[in-house]
């Protein structure tokens, strides 16, 4: 059985009698009118005794020979102890196709975070703005922005849905931002040469 | 012909319906703003961090409680909006038209945001808790929220543990 439920304000244990009132009970410990909504699975029994010693007509857990297989990973099919049974949603896995599954990426159940290509690009385009780097740097940090709303394009894929508008606000930005910075340095070239006396030329 | 077993597999985008997400002002500060989708049989937490968006999974069949508290974050929101309204009134000192147009701009902007945290209701601190993490459920804070979160999802928890519970007597037996 779990430790029990916890007050979310001073995340002290509440006691079972708090559990599933209609109404709000003071926490014991910090006096917070709390309410708590317990299920089930509170209830559950974990295994934390050892895995089970194979006899000789058994089959063995594949990481750990002397242990009686009880479970086979759903993905590579390998015998599996109680210890290395992994509940992963309805699927029970071993710990190598996790690793190896939340590293590929491959599957969105494994996803456990998403880069936001169109937030790089936004930032790229506005901090330097903000910090008048843009004055030196601007052409750079808009090609570079742009590269990045291209490849970003494809490769960003949130495991939510995510309209495109940011990237299409981003190559807009990116494109005045680039052009902007041209007719800049142009028209300090023009000041310069129409005028050169003024700049000590 | 490429060898399917080692083609690239592009994941499918999962079906998740949005049920909460946190005010449109979570978006002005970086990692405060998160949202809650219903999966098939999971509760996913999006958290935006800036230039990542970080998931969390809360299968039915795994969670143990959901607790809330009464927070009184809504009444100090109240007061310091309630206190820069009374701040900007301070322009219609300046006997100026431009002043009335500032003071009424400000008045304007401070008076929704503190209509917008009155209608949004009391405030409250959620917890979600399995086995494996507990988590608090900022899109959710709200009273109107709340109650709109708790009667999505409490009928679907129940329902899947209670779907779970002949299995795990089987097992036991």
């Amino acid at each position: 059985m779990s430790a029990g439920a916890f007050c979310p304000i001073c995340h002290r244990l509440l006691a079972t009698s708090q559990w599933n009132l209609p109404d709000f009970t003071a926490c014991p410990n910090c006096q917070a009118p709390t309410r708590t909504l317990v299920f089930p699975a509170i209830a559950r029994t974990t295994s934390s005794t050892r895995p089970a010693q194979r006899n000789e007509t058994e089959a063995g857990c594949f990481f750990h020979g002397n242990s009686r297989a009880e479970n086979v990973c759903a993905s590579c099919g390998r015998f599996l102890c109680s210890l290395c049974t992994l509940a992963f949603g309805t699927q029970k896995l071993c710990p190598d196709c996790i690793y190896r599954k939340r590293r590929q990426a491959s599957e969105a159940l494994f996803c456990d975070q998403a880069i936001l290509f169109d937030n790089i690009a936004l930032l790229l385009l506005v901090i330097p703005v903000l910090c008048f780097v843009y004055v030196y740097l601007g052409l750079i940090f808009s090609a570079f922005a742009l590269a990045i709303i291209i490849i970003g394009w494809q490769r960003q894929r949130p495991l939510v849905p995510r309209s495109k508008y940011r990237f299409v606000l981003a190559a807009a930005l990116s494109l005045i931002e680039g052009v902007g910075w041209i007719a800049l340095v142009w028209l300090v070239v023009w000041l310069i040469q129409s005028h050169p006396t003024d700049f000590g030329l | 012909m490429s060898d399917p077993a080692f083609a690239k597999t592009e994941p499918r985008p999962a079906p998740y319906r949005k049920i909460a997400a946190t005010g449109w002002t979570s978006r002005l500060l970086p990692g405060s703003r998160s949202e809650i989708y219903l999966g098939e049989d999971h509760l996913l937490h999006a958290k935006q961090i800036m230039l990542f968006e970080k998931y969390r999974r809360f299968y039915f069949s795994d969670i143990e409680a959901i607790s809330f508290s009464k927070s009184n974050r809504w009444i100090w929101l109240s007061v310091v909006w309630g206190f820069l309204l009374f701040c900007s009134l301070f322009w219609y000192l300046g006997h100026q038209t431009w002043c009335y147009i500032v003071g009424a701009l400000y008045c304007l902007v401070f008076g929704g945001l503190l209509l917008l945290n009155l209608l949004a209701g009391r405030t409250y601190v959620v917890n979600i808790q399995t086995a494996a993490q507990i988590r608090r459920l900022r899109p959710v804070e709200r009273e109107n929220q709340l109650i709109k979160f708790q009667q999505t999802v409490i009928p679907i928890i129940t329902q899947a543990q209670q779907a779970q519970q002949p299995n795990t007597n089987e097992a036991a037996v």
